[in-house]
């Protein structure tokens, strides 16, 4: 997989949740949740780029389960 | 790197959002994609040949539409009412092979309200040049629905 094709995986993915979601709704998204080629830092890395791109806006963020 | 924790909460800006996703669709070889839906759902033989290659080259739109024209010329042919309400009405068309006898209505309702809704997508989109398809997925989720029109027409009789 190359990069753009890890930063596609990951807008299907949040396509997805889109999809089943109201409009403007905030999306719950986990990194390394989904066994394939992307590993975990892969997918948050990817996440940054996306908000830097004004692509996304990321209203939290965390490393565990327990806040 | 600003957020480093695997729990995002996350949300859209829907215009960018598109445009990336159109733009990194297009970039990772759409044409592999299409292939590989394609190994997954076979089309009607009639769509493959008329709207697949317009498919292929980018054309969506013309692809889609192209198949909700082919079945309009199929129920015409079928009954001479080119509309699914026109064919299951005045035309007497009837689709064989429901489940079991007792449902029979009920899936002669469904492919009817499909052929139904296929005009009425046809008339909706007809009203733009590009029908707001950009998506090649979604454009192959509507050319599945003419396919899976035209599967069940074959199976038609006209009821006297």
């Amino acid at each position: 997989m190359d990069s753009k094709e890890k930063i596609f995986a990951v807008l299907k993915r949040i396509k997805g949740k889109v999809e089943i979601s109201p409009d403007g709704a905030t999306l719950d998204y986990r990194a390394g949740e989904e066994i394939d080629e992307l590993s975990t830092q892969d997918e948050i890395m990817i996440l940054n780029k996306l908000e830097e791109d004004g692509i996304i806006e990321v209203v939290q963020n965390y490393a565990s389960d327990y806040i | 790197m600003r957020h480093q924790g695997f729990g995002f909460k996350i949300k859209i800006n829907k215009k960018a959002f598109e445009d990336a996703y159109l733009e990194y669709s297009k970039a990772i070889n759409p044409i592999k994609e299409q292939i590989h839906l394609q190994e997954i759902f076979s089309v009607h033989p009639e769509i493959e040949n008329k709207c697949i290659s317009l498919y292929k080259s980018g054309n969506h739109a013309e692809a889609v539409e192209k198949s909700f024209k082919i079945v309009r010329d199929r129920l015409r042919e079928l009954t001479g009412y080119e509309t699914g309400a026109g064919a299951f009405g005045k035309g007497n068309l009837h689709i064989t092979g429901a489940a079991a006898q007792n449902v029979d209505h009920d899936f002669n309702e469904a492919v009817k309200f499909l052929t139904m809704a296929i005009d009425m997508f046809r008339n909706e989109k007809s009203h733009t040049s590009d029908a707001k398809i950009k998506d090649p997925i979604r454009a192959y989720q509507y050319l599945s629905m003419s396919s899976l029109a035209l599967y069940l027409l074959e199976q038609a009789e006209i009821k006297k």
